[in-house]
């Protein structure tokens, strides 16, 4: 069994371990005997509203996986944190998933000391940056100055978070980077995440292993546009990403691919869209909504492990892979749209999930009522639980951040529109497009369930409790696994 | 089931005014025929219910209208019973005004019948009976 380490830098880092944490709860795997993700998310701004958001994402995730017995599809995968992982009273590591890294929380003047230098190394220094750079106030991060993060994030090597992950790694695992090219964390922070970890430095237990370790990346193309950016003097300006990419990609052909062992697996990801976000520096402003695009990043980590056994034989040898889709002509982008290996990866857990979460919304209360075993027996689910954390707190909370990242999908272009929103219990199952079901002529004439009736949810619900076959688990176990099946069964029937 | 049936039938009676009627029904064994199938309409009913039906929503609802349904039948098969029966049929050729109506009487004993299928019904619905383990969806209807 391995592990899977993915440094999500920056904003974009934050919001595709979001799209992963959703495929994996939706019972997307990992390939290859990776059973455990470790998301390590690597952004100097604490208070960003991606990154916050998604470790409360993670942080439910790992609630609901541990208290739901094993052997699920749903939330199937173990996400942990390296203290988790190690098991062990590191005071000085948080039991997060957040890179902890220090000194950032000034100006980045006062980070190299600049009023401490003498006149040479003065001069030389503003010959690299700016007046503006050195007043860069990085508590909301690097601000699109890649010039700035390439200093300040060359000491992540030094950190705490560093030192445990190096201590944890073990051969066979594997090590993921995401990062976006046309900002500043990112763009600056994924060559020398590289090239720490490609280091074999004596004072780091298992670096040597780490430095030889298959290793993977995705790296984000622009793919949105910030309308207001650049105006009354905003550093974050839109219309300099193209250029800022080609810069960085100019500094990786050298840096990164003209080396040896240096990325075994890159990703390239970009859109030509209409995709605008409003403007934020940073902090809680910063809280972008979810895009195709990133579920496409959390895509390649899928890929990345299953490709993993070719891509450690390869020695030092780059794949270098692409994502695309059938032209969608400006459309929404549906499950027929995809490739057949994305199609065949995602679209069965997807619509579980999506189907699960309309089910709560739409037929718990028809659920609660109902007189069969589920609700009513010993064996079932009783009217307590949904008043206990694990549902009320975690588990309804999860699915609302799921429902959010489809309809910002959903919203966003290229828009990612696979599912129907104007269900009721009557209708639920006809949820994906192009896939509704058929009616029989009982129930056009009203006698009897219409076959898309969430009613069949519930009867093969009670089915399961009935055969007892669930009595030994807890209740949250049962309740997870009892949807879990039967949903699948439902899922099955409507995308065949 | 003819004697059982017969006591729980008169009891609700006058005997001394309806004995004769009474006796024609008895002695063809009409309180028995009335008796299976107040049981066998029952049973079938619920079976019906629980297994075949086993509606998911309005159980409740749902499940006292079958007995309503299991009643109202139960009423026409008493009525079938009792104008089958030859005394009956010769007493209501003989009725005049002032004697006992026999209409009225088979009116009464397939209500009092309709009555004991729904009690047999709720019965059969309230106890552990196998025929509410048939159900999926309705095990614990109506309690």
């Amino acid at each position: 069994m391995a592990k899977l380490y993915v440094f999500g830098i920056g904003g974009t880092g934050s919001r595709v371990i979001r799209s992963l944490t959703m495929l994996l709860a939706s019972g997307v795997k990992l390939d290859n005997g990776f059973d455990t993700v470790v998301p390590l998310i690597i952004d100097p701004d604490a208070a960003n509203g991606d990154l916050n958001r998604t470790t409360d994402i993670l942080n439910k995730y790992q609630n609901i996986y541990k208290n739901s017995g094993e052997q699920n599809q749903f939330f199937g995968t173990k996400i942990s944190t390296m203290k988790q992982l190690l098991d062990e009273n590191v005071s000085s590591m948080s039991d997060h998933f957040i890179f902890g890294m220090s000194n950032t929380g000034q100006k980045f003047g006062e980070f190299i000391d600049y009023n401490g230098l003498d006149n040479e190394n003065k001069a030389l220094i503003d010959l690299l940056f700016s007046k503006a750079n050195l007043e860069a106030d990085m508590t909301v991060g690097f601000k699109g100055n890649p010039n700035i993060g390439s200093i300040v994030l060359n000491r992540f090597a030094r950190s705490d978070e560093y030192r445990e992950f190096s201590n944890s790694f073990n051969p066979g695992d594997g090590v993921f980077i995401i990062n976006s090219i046309f900002g500043g964390t990112g763009a600056s922070g994924f060559p020398l995440l590289l090239k720490n970890l490609r280091v074999n430095n004596a004072d780091l237990v298992n670096s040597d292993v780490i430095s030889r370790s298959t290793i993977g990346g995705v790296t984000f193309l622009p793919y949105f546009n910030i309308p207001d950016g650049g105006k009354d003097g905003r550093e974050i300006d839109s219309s300099t990403f193209m250029s800022k990419s080609k810069a960085a990609l100019s500094y990786y052909h050298h840096a990164i691919f003209d080396k040896d062992e240096s990325l075994d697996a890159f990703y390239y990801l970009g859109a030509h869209s209409n995709n605008n976000v409003p403007y934020a520096e940073g902090k809680e402003d910063q809280r972008n909504p979810a895009h195709f695009l990133e579920m496409a990043g959390a895509l390649a980590i899928v890929d990345f492990t299953k490709d993993f056994g070719r891509l450690s034989s390869l020695q030092g040898e780059t794949t270098i892979k692409e994502f695309g889709i059938i032209d969608n002509e400006g459309g929404k982008v549906k499950f027929n749209l995809l490739g057949e290996g994305t199609k065949s990866a995602i679209s069965q857990p997807l619509s579980k999930m999506s189907l699960l979460s309309k089910f709560l919304n739409k037929s718990l209360e028809v659920l609660k009522d109902n007189k069969g075993g589920f609700s009513k027996g010993n064996n079932g689910i009783n009217e307590r639980f949904y008043n206990q954390d694990y549902y009320k707190e975690y588990l309804k909370k999860f699915l609302n951040y799921y429902d959010e990242w489809i309809e910002e999908m959903d919203s966003n272009d290229v828009s990612f529109s696979p599912f129907h929103n104007n269900q009721n219990h009557g209708t639920l199952m006809d949820f994906v497009k192009g896939k509704e079901l058929n009616k029989s002529i009982f129930s056009k004439v009203g006698l009897g369930d219409s076959s898309s009736s969430g009613n069949h949810i519930i009867s093969d619900i009670n089915k399961v409790i009935k055969s007892g076959k669930l009595d030994e688990e807890t209740q949250e176990s049962r309740f997870l696994k009892v949807f879990d099946g039967v949903i699948e069964s439902h899922v099955i029937k409507i995308l065949n | 089931m003819n004697e059982l049936l017969a006591g729980l039938y008169e009891s609700w009676f006058d005997y001394q005014t309806y004995q004769d009627l009474f006796r024609s029904v008895f002695k063809e064994q009409g309180f028995g025929s009335i008796g299976w199938a107040v049981i066998v309409l029952s049973i079938l009913l619920l079976i019906i219910f629980y297994k075949f039906w086993d509606p998911v929503q309005g159980q409740r609802k749902k499940w006292f209208l079958v007995l309503l349904v299991n009643s109202l039948l139960i009423f026409g098969a008493s009525y079938l019973i009792l104008y089958n029966n030859q005394g009956l049929i010769e007493a209501m050729g003989n009725y005049s005004e002032g004697m006992v109506n026999p209409h009225y009487f088979v009116f009464q004993i397939s209500s009092i019948s309709a009555l004991y299928g729904l009690v047999i019904a709720f019965i059969c619905c309230i106890l552990p009976l196998p025929v509410k383990f048939l159900s999926n969806d309705n095990k614990h209807n109506p309690f």
